[in-house]
């Protein structure tokens, strides 16, 4: 028998992926039985439905599918709100950010978001250095070149005087054994895919209470046509399983994922897992400051109160740490 | 109609309209939109065809193919193949049927800096026919050496139809250009050993030329040294992981640039020349491109590629078996269709299935594996009757062997690509050692 | 590949003439960038090895730099027919036969190229509403689009050109197209 309503998720990762596996398969599995079969989730992995994945956000919004989970990192200055989280320094772990980013939208990013139904607004455990070479302190970044997820990232590094370059994931394999990069920031849920466990050798966390560098938004949305035509109880449905219903359980889920793929890196000897000192760690925090007036700066242009954006992104996280 | 349906439909109909001419990347795309409204709508399609053209042309990986095209102008240009092919010949021209082992030997030596099969078969061609007529050397092996010899334009990296397979199964572009690299020179040994064979049989097909003297000898190999220095700074650059493809690919231009101008007395007029033919090649394949994925978006919908790789995966077919039927197939549609389209036209079925089943590799290897053996059967075709584009180009040039000749003295070529097709199917650490070799950890 | 081998149409007629000589303008002007591209990336690899410190966004440029001679390449390639065909079930046919596949060939083209031209404007406007730029060196991404529609324009007028136009009987000449 087939369902009422097929809705059609496209990603840009595979289907072995972490996320695909943990949350995205599971969502679309849980919505079929909670719907009792009347909606059918079918996903698309690879960006097989077409495109690439900036094309992804509008897609959504078009309705060229029905639902996607991307990042806001793909489309630079598209939603600028959203990258506040992204800033150095201001993550603490998976299940704060995320918790946090449902009250920011609904202050401040309905805005941004208008044009889609947000399923769930989230971000990753947070990205550490993986790098060729020992980080014990600054001066050791100087003359690598790293991977940054987003501008916020090349930012940070630049901030750090190390060549920040932007690019997918994908291709950092080839990068580092070519040695066009020394290394790239990553949490470690992801980094088996990109087999850093064999390409760098040194994993570095920073002290004090926040170990990870900064994290990445994900956005998981659906079109508002396709979620508007579904009678209320579906829409209940959907309801139930997105926004605050979700959003711990998907952080913990994103913190949980960060053990197997510390596993892989840890099963070779030759790896080494090391955490600044306090005094590096807090030169490192004084240098990254240029990151939040460079960002400042550029979100001004787009009439964005970057200062008060950032002290309310803050006190979220405070609010939810605990 | 179900999904499945459209899907099935949308294939025979492509498959018609190329039988009536229509350019292959006008063909993809307009089944593709077609099937694509039939499936998820209009407005979904006019959304997707906003962006599409942009991001399609917009890629970093396929920066290469330009490149890789421009360098292999410019060497077209810079004279190389004359030098390629004296060198060859007199090492080898004093052996029976060494004329014609010097024109494959000039192939392997042109197609380590040029990916295009047609322009190795018809620069060496140029320099090769005459001499293999002074010789008397029989027509079907003249002519099918050179012929055959020209598919290692692509057998041999770089190759344009590796970059465009690498970028659809998210392989790594050098890693593929490594695993093909043994495979190429295994190709040519087999054309020379193909060549022995034939003249051993039929001594009056090739007779053997004067032997040169020793000096001579050296000072026609000093005379490549344009192509060792290429080659290695280019190639060997990309094989040993100091640049990355599309790193080499722009020095690679630039120094064929400079050679072309400096030894091939290349002048404003070449360059325009070698500028305009990469501008029509380039485009040519970036249509096809844009057309591919437009078809496989809407192939994407109709949800084939997942309906066929489960159903090979539950069919009870050894994984064997299945990869034996593709090259069967490729074969079939290698006698009247071209290596690029069948590329992107099977790979985004094909892939799915191959990835779905077991061959006791890593996923990443059998790309590899799967990559090369694809390649090798595409380049078949062009050899094969009745539309092979390389004894059209050679035929187009020896006017006086009629083309069934030539599709005659192709045919011990053609045993030797089935032989070494059937070595790889069976022995996949020809395509991995050097990989695994270079891998730099 | 076929790299200097299709055949020169050398349009002999007054409009032939002047499209002629645009599309091949523009396919010099992108064969410029693709020659910029080479002299960047081999310029980032001494900076990589001399002062350790490449291009920053030199990926982006690269795209950038793709797609901008890509678009300047495809009106030059339909005036030169390279675009490539299957030539063999038709092979023998009449000339007659062929110049009718080929004309509903090209009026398949022209139909694909104005929808792709019309498509691409509105591509152009969402990303300049949204204001999307490039990563490191947030170049907007919509500057390309008027660019793109322009090169894709002058493809549509040159694809209903070769419409009316068709290629000369080439009689049983093997075509080599590719
Ligand atoms: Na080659
Ligand atoms: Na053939």
């Amino acid at each position: 028998i087939s369902a009422e309503f097929t809705l059609r998720m496209q990603t840009f990762i595979p289907p072995v992926a972490n996320p695909a596996k943990h949350f995205l398969a599971p969502w679309a599995k849980k919505i079929g039985k909670a719907s009792k079969g009347r909606i059918e989730v079918k996903p698309f992995w690879a960006m097989a439905l077409g495109g690439k994945a900036p094309q992804l956000i509008d897609q959504v919004r078009d309705g060229v599918v029905d639902i996607v989970w991307t990042l806001p990192g793909f489309t630079a200055g598209r939603m600028p709100r959203v990258e506040v989280f992204e800033l150095p320094f201001v993550h603490r772990d998976a299940v704060s950010t995320t918790m946090a980013l449902q009250e920011f939208r609904e202050t401040h990013l309905v805005e941004e978001m208008k044009d889609y139904h947000v399923l769930l607004a989230h971000a990753h455990a947070g990205a550490m250095f993986m790098t060729t070479r020992p980080v014990m302190k600054m001066e050791d970044l100087k003359g690598m070149t790293l991977r940054g997820h987003n501008r916020i990232g090349v930012w940070f590094l630049q901030s750090l005087g190390t060549a920040g370059i932007a690019t997918p994931l994908g291709r950092i394999p080839s990068m580092l054994s070519k040695g066009v990069i020394q290394g790239s920031l990553l949490p470690f849920e992801i980094s088996p895919a990109v087999k850093m466990h064999e390409l760098t050798s040194y994993f570095t966390q920073l002290s004090g209470d926040q170990k990870r560098i900064s994290t990445a938004v994900f956005t998981f949305m659906m079109n508002k046509k396709s979620y508007a035509k579904l009678p209320p109880d579906l829409k209940k449905v959907i309801d139930d399983n997105s926004g605050w219903h979700i959003a711990r359980k998907t952080g913990i889920t994103w913190e949980k994922i960060e053990k197997p793929g510390e596993k892989v890196m840890r099963s070779k000897s030759k790896n080494h897992f090391n955490t600044i000192n306090m005094a590096e760690t807090n030169r490192i925090k004084a240098a990254s400051k240029k990151v939040l007036s460079r960002w400042f700066e550029t979100v001004k242009k787009a009439g964005v109160d970057g200062p008060a954006l950032l002290s309310d992104a803050r006190g979220l996280i405070e609010k939810y740490s605990n | 109609m179900s999904g499945l349906e459209i899907g099935v439909t949308g294939f025979v109909v492509l498959l018609i309209l190329l039988a009536v001419r229509i350019p292959i990347g006008v063909a993809m795309m307009g089944v593709g939109i077609v099937g694509y409204i039939s499936i998820a709508g209009t407005v979904p399609l006019l959304s997707y065809l906003k962006t599409e053209t942009y991001w399609r042309f917009t890629s970093f990986d396929l920066s290469v193919a330009p490149l890789f095209i421009l360098m292999g102008q410019f060497a077209a240009k810079a004279g190389l193949s004359q030098a390629l092919f004296r060198a060859a010949n007199v090492w080898l021209g004093h052996h029976r049927g060494g004329v014609a082992m010097a024109a494959v030997g000039g192939c392997a030596g042109f197609a380590s800096i040029s990916g295009s099969s047609l322009a190795t078969a018809a620069l060496m061609g140029q320099v090769a026919l005459p001499e293999l007529k002074r010789f008397n050397y029989a027509g079907s092996l003249a002519t099918g050496c050179l012929a055959a010899g020209g598919t290692l334009g692509i057998l041999i990296p770089p190759s344009i139809i590796l970059i465009i397979y690498a970028i659809m199964v998210e392989a790594n572009i050098a890693t593929l250009f490594q695993a093909a690299f043994l495979p190429g020179i295994f190709a040519a040994l087999g054309y020379l050993l193909a060549i022995a064979i034939v003249v051993r049989i039929n001594p009056e097909a090739g007779p053997a030329g004067p032997r040169a003297p020793r000096s001579e000898q050296w000072a026609a190999l000093f005379d490549i040294w344009p192509v060792l220095l290429i080659f290695i700074l280019v190639m060997g650059g990309i094989y040993t992981g100091i640049f990355t493809p599309t790193e080499g690919a722009a020095v690679g231009a630039l120094g064929t640039f400079l050679i072309a101008v400096t030894k091939g007395g290349m002048r404003l007029k070449g360059t325009i020349d070698a500028v305009l033919g990469t501008a029509s090649t380039t485009a040519m394949i970036f249509l096809i491109l844009l057309g591919a994925a437009i078809f496989n978006a809407f192939l994407g919908f109709s949800e084939l590629p997942n309906l066929a790789a489960d159903f090979f995966k539950n069919s009870g077919m050894t994984p064997i078996m299945v990869v034996f039927g593709m090259v069967v197939l490729y074969i079939l549609m290698g006698f009247v269709m071209d290596s690029l389209s069948m590329i992107l036209l099977t790979v985004p079925i094909f892939w799915p299935i191959i990835a779905g089943l077991d061959f006791g590799m890593e996923i990443d290897d059998v790309k590899l594996w799967f990559g090369i053996i694809s390649l090798i059967v595409v380049e078949v075709g062009l050899i094969t009757p009745p539309v092979g584009l390389n004894v059209f180009v050679i035929s187009s040039m020896a006017k006086d062997v009629p083309m069934i000749e030539t599709f005659k003295g192709v045919i011990p070529f053609f045993l030797s690509d089935c032989v070494r097709v059937a070595i790889i199917l069976a022995f996949p650490v020809v395509v991995l050692w050097l990989p695994n070799v270079l891998k730099l950890n | 590949m076929s790299e200097g081998l299709e055949q020169s149409y050398r349009p002999t007629d007054k409009v032939g003439r002047v499209l002629f000589a645009l599309t091949k303008a523009l396919a010099l002007f992108g064969g410029a960038v693709v020659g910029l591209m080479a002299i960047m990336t081999t310029t980032s690899i001494f900076g990589r090895a001399f002062l350790s410190s490449p291009i920053a966004g030199d990926i982006e440029l690269i795209e950038i730099g793709t797609s901008t001679a890509v678009f300047a390449f495809l009106p030059y390639c339909q005036m030169v027919r390279g675009n490539i065909i299957v030539d063999f079930f038709l092979a023998s046919a009449p000339y007659r036969v062929k110049s009718f596949f080929d004309f509903i060939g090209g009026l398949m083209f022209l139909g694909i190229g104005c929808l792709l031209t019309w498509r691409m404007i509105f591509g152009g406007i969402d990303l300049y509403n949204y204001g999307e730029t490039t990563g490191v060196l947030a170049i907007p991404r919509w500057i390309s689009f008027p660019y793109g529609v322009l090169c894709l324009t002058l493809l549509v007028v040159v694809v209903a050109y070769t419409l009316l136009h068709p290629a000369p009987d080439t009689g049983d000449e093997p075509m080599i197209q590719e």
